[in-house]
């Protein structure tokens, strides 16, 4: 033991180290949204001497965030279910039929994670157009599901190959279909990879601002992101308000993170991407 | 099972926001109040969607569009304002898919052209109103077919603010020449006081300092001229001095001043770190809005010698278009005309202390007036802005990036005209 | 293009299922279809699209006649295009190798450490995972206000410990702009590697490290001879997503140093010269062509190395 401990230091050491440099940003932006502007300036590095709501009342009130949280709630929420959904039934599909075209198919997922969509957002905008699905959710919800399924089939497709087929055969043998395989063995064993896939999604369904600044005009249709850029155009200079509308738009997923960490680490931890 | 934890992760979702939705249970009041008026604004019968990049004048609108609805109770006009920076993205994908707005802002000059050639835009030629305003204004809106598509919003201006309070205190009289600008400059900085608040973050501040310091090295309109005739281009001696003056006042301003954003030379000025600010007049709101008791001046250009004329940098800064396809020509040409009225341009002018590009509208801040009055007399372009702005990359952007490089000292005086004038040569061709 | 073969992705020790349920196979393309069409439809097509837009001349935003290769011709043999394209390209390739050093291999270090006998295991995950969640924006936004080189809490920082030499404009010299930018995307993502490198490292079976210490051999020696080649898939599962990550990179650059990826191109890459071409600075040049044709080139790179990559490491998996 006594030989152990200036390693274990060592350790803790760049564990702390580690943490104030990850944390310092966040706990600044919280910080900084109780404090007024002028004690933003002149003391940055302090503690509020008042906590005051102020900045988040003022926020509140010029920027419609009580819709734009419920649109982001909704669109991620049907995005990352969807994502998970169809991507592990195809993902099921390559990895436990084996059709000629099975490499083709997961050569044609892949294509998705090499190519940057931007380059696509005009023949996608036409797209949408001609769906007449500008200015609704469901036009976020198309690209989001589009662009999430590479990397979840690609995940799930992994972690497919890693589970023994015997479990199947033997349901096979009580008569289950496939889709029964697939809902009643499958999916009960892949909560590590729909730890992943679904806090990967809904990282960035939440934060994107490209597609919605895009797609949707209706103000009362508009996400979080889309209401931060508006709050940056109109008032780039308080920056009070800014860090107060920052610490809204980021609050919630930290601290349903938070709240969930435990979840989703050992979702994760429990072997997704041995 | 997984349909389980996705409850459990959404419970907290709602729940999050459920406590961040208390604090402010007052302001939802509100909210319902804006709801109410908007469903009476569907009843009525035309509505018209107009873009501008610029969400920081929604005020100004709204009060202009009341004041237009007065005599057109019947049409609503709904304005949408984006980040600057996303405007062009946003413009190009609703117009490319026909469902565009029905008024738009164009970006000033070669902006406007392209999306005029493109033929989303109707010529407004014969607009009432129109005669108004004047002609070198109107070819800020001009399609390649010499017709005018847009109405031209403001007219702005570069000049330098400079903070009173400091020039009285050193006994520093307001420079008229380069040379008296130059004293003044080495003096405050003999005083410890930062000459010039500039940042360099964003380059396009770096070609606005050249367009406000610049036309006296190049000898204003004339050298303009002979740009457009073709008979000199950027390596002309003249306008290597005006880069070389760029060089020259590296020492006067702040330390680091490529890794300063707007707002940290803003901020040089208001706290008296530094004593004057070199932007567009439009600036003027910002400044006042932020530092209410500060007391400025404004230097609106120099004059070639003592006691001549100053001569003012003006560019059109935006313009509103008619959409070709819009669903209601008539009345958008009625707003058109209302955009184009001395009424529209007097409401702009006082709410916004900002120069209206209409003829006869006289603005009532001091300050304005001031600027007004000196670029009546003697006004010249935003060389880089008015015509180098063509081609991809334009060389307005190649400029101002070289600058940048510049002052980091990746390039020399020449090095910077060099690259301007080939991407010039370059673009000629596009 | 090489052939991928992605079914060398991930370690198989398995056969695909023999063919015994012939009769069921065709409604098991039910499976594929949902998936496939939603991504046929609003990723693959609008992509195809863009492809063939690359070939075209362009007006503007309308599509003007077909011109074959010249949009890449202009890209490679033009002044100022290939200049801005090698540049970018290059600033790229730092992206990623600085990024595999300072994401990649830190995360692999606290995932060693978390996985040793610690005490707050949890805490430590849960930290070091918060930045990933917030928005580029806001990332953006703290980083700018942080690296200020006269307010920013860095540099005060620096001046109070007596380090005033170290005191640097971060992102206002070229110097420095491109490395301080990659490490800001390293503090976003490194808590996320961890989480995979800190999986694949507890799969591992603990048998063969009591064999090893049986045999006496160090903690380090360990490491390398036992640790990183048990974890092998996980590293080249993190190498790959990185390679890509690093050559679509635009959002945090576009955030914080603007379309032009300034100080004066120090910190452009294929991303935001992509997006400059395809949307225009403010002042309005378009060249939908030209930027169309970047992108497809980007997409060749990125696919034809994640191929080299995966044929690399699917070497060292047979060494072994």
């Amino acid at each position: 033991m006594r030989t152990k401990w200036p390693i274990q230091s060592i350790k803790y050491i760049i564990l702390a180290m580690m943490t104030i440099l990850i944390s310092y940003p966040i706990l600044l932006m919280i910080n900084s949204s109780f404090k007024p502007k002028l004690e933003i300036m002149m003391s940055p590095f302090s503690l509020p001497k008042n906590f005051s709501f102020e900045n988040y009342r003022v926020v509140w009130e010029k920027v419609n965030f009580s819709g734009y949280i419920w649109n982001s709630v909704i669109v991620s929420g049907v995005s990352v279910i969807v994502v998970i959904f169809v991507s592990s039934l195809a993902a099921y599909y390559l990895s436990r039929y084996s059709f000629k075209w099975n490499s083709f198919v997961l050569f044609f997922f892949m294509i998705g994670l090499m190519l940057p969509m931007k380059l696509a957002i005009i023949p996608l905008y036409l797209l949408m157009r001609n769906f007449q699905l500008l200015d609704t959710h469901f036009s976020l919800i198309a690209v989001y599901v589009a662009g999430g399924i590479p990397f979840a089939v690609f995940l799930f497709y992994g972690f497919f190959r890693t589970l023994p087929k015997d479990l199947e055969q033997s349901a096979r043998l009580d008569g289950c279909n496939d889709f029964q395989v697939y809902y009643k063995i499958m999916l009960p064993l892949m909560k590590p990879p729909i730890a992943i896939v679904g806090i990967v999604n809904l990282v960035n369904v939440w934060n994107d601002f490209f597609y919605p600044l895009i797609f949707i005009k209706a103000d009362e249709l508009r996400t979080i992101p889309l209401g931060m850029l508006t709050l940056f155009g109109e008032y780039d200079t308080e920056w009070n308000l800014l860090f107060a509308g920052l610490t809204i738009s980021s609050l919630p997923l930290l601290i349903a993170f938070i709240f969930a960490s435990r979840l989703f680490i050992e979702g994760l931890t429990s072997g997704a991407l041995k | 099972m997984k349909v389980k934890r996705f409850l459990v992760w959404g419970l907290l979702l709602v729940l999050s926001f459920a406590i961040i939705g208390c604090s402010s249970s007052e302001t939802s009041k509100e909210n319902t109040d804006k709801e109410g008026s908007d469903a009476e604004k569907v009843s009525e019968k035309v509505e018209l969607t107009m873009y501008s990049w610029r969400p920081e004048d929604r005020e100004m609108y709204e009060k202009a569009i009341k004041k237009f609805q007065e005599k057109h109770p019947e049409i609503s006009i709904d304005f949408q304002p984006y980040e600057s920076t996303e405007y062009n993205t946003i413009l190009s994908n609703a117009l490319v898919s026909g469902d565009g707005p029905d008024i738009l802002q164009l970006r000033p000059y070669s902006g406007a052209t392209t999306i005029a050639d493109n033929n989303y835009l109707l010529p407004l030629d014969d607009l009432t109103g129109i005669e108004n305003i004047n002609k070198e204004y109107l070819d800020a809106a001009k399609g390649s077919d010499g017709k005018v598509y847009g109405v031209p919003l403001s007219l702005n201006s570069g000049v330098i603010f400079y903070n009173k309070e400091i020039f009285e205190k050193q006994g520093i009289k307001v420079p008229k020449t380069w040379d008296e600008f130059m004293t003044v400059c080495e003096k405050l900085k003999k005083n410890d006081i930062i000459p010039i608040a500039q940042s360099g973050r964003a380059a396009y501040l770096l070609s606005m300092t050249h367009a406000v310091i610049g036309p006296d090295a190049y000898g204003h309109n004339d050298f303009v001229d002979k740009i457009v005739s073709g008979d000199a281009n950027l390596e002309d001696p003249k306008f290597v001095e005006s880069v070389q003056r760029m060089k020259d006042l590296e020492k006067f301003f702040p330390k680091d001043f490529i890794a300063l954003e707007d707002n940290d030379a803003q901020t040089l000025f208001y706290t008296g770190q530094a004593a004057m600010y070199i932007n567009g007049d439009y600036r003027l709101a910002t400044i006042e809005g932020t530092a209410p008791d500060m007391s400025i001046g404004v230097i609106p250009g120099f004059a070639a010698e003592d006691g001549g004329e100053l001569a003012v940098t003006t560019w059109v800064d935006g313009s509103y278009a008619a959409a070709k396809n819009t669903k209601h020509p008539e009345e958008a040409k009625l707003f058109m005309e209302f955009l184009a009225s001395k009424e529209f341009g007097q409401i702009f002018t006082d709410e916004s202390d900002r120069l209206s590009a209409i003829n006869g509208v006289t603005p009532k801040h001091p300050i304005v007036k001031e600027i007004s009055a000196a670029a009546a007399k003697h006004s010249t372009p935003y060389l880089m802005l008015v015509h180098f702005g063509e081609g991809e990359p334009t060389t307005k952007t190649t400029f101002e990036n070289a600058l940048q490089g510049m002052y980091l000292g990746k390039l020399t005086v020449e090095g910077v005209i060099d690259e301007a004038q080939k991407n010039a040569d370059r673009a000629a061709k596009e | 293009m090489p052939e991928l073969k992605p079914s060398s992705l991930i370690e198989v020790s398995a056969k695909p299922a023999r063919k015994t349920f012939n009769a069921r196979k065709h409604l098991a393309h039910l499976f594929l279809l949902p998936a496939a069409l939603l991504y046929g439809t609003f990723q693959l097509f609008p992509l195809i699209t863009a492809v063939i837009n690359s070939f075209y001349s362009w007006k503007g935003f309308s599509r003007d006649s077909f011109i074959g290769l010249q949009n890449f011709i202009t890209l490679f043999t033009e002044s100022p295009y290939k200049e801005t394209f090698v540049n970018a390209f290059k600033h790229n390739w730092t992206f990623f190798f600085v990024n595999v050093c300072s994401e990649l291999v830190m995360a692999y270090i606290l995932a060693l450490i978390i996985n040793s006998r610690l005490k707050g295991k949890e805490f430590f995950k849960t930290i070091f995972f918060l930045p990933k969640l917030l928005s580029v924006i806001v990332i953006g936004f703290l980083f700018s206000l942080i690296l200020n080189p006269t307010t920013g809490a860095l540099n005060l920082f620096l001046k109070s410990v007596g380090l005033d030499f170290l005191a640097h404009p971060w992102l206002g010299s070229t110097d420095t702009a491109l490395i301080t930018i990659i490490l800001i995307n390293s503090w976003a993502g490194v808590g996320f590697s961890m989480l995979i490198f800190l999986a694949s490292l507890q799969s591992i079976d603990k048998e063969i490290f009591e064999a090893a210490k049986i045999d006496g051999a160090s903690t380090l020696k360990t490491i390398f001879t036992i640790t990183i080649p048990m974890t092998m898939n996980a590293i080249m599962t993190m190498t790959i997503l990185t390679f890509i990550g690093c050559f679509e990179t635009f959002e945090l650059i576009y955030a914080m140093q603007g379309s032009s990826g300034g100080p004066y191109y120090s910190t452009d890459v294929l991303g935001t010269y992509f997006y400059r071409l395809a949307f225009g600075s403010v002042e309005g040049g378009q060249a939908i062509g030209l930027g169309s044709a970047i992108a497809v080139v980007l997409f060749l790179i990125i696919a034809c190395s994640t191929a080299i990559l995966m044929i690399y490491f699917k070497r060292k998996d047979f060494e072994r």
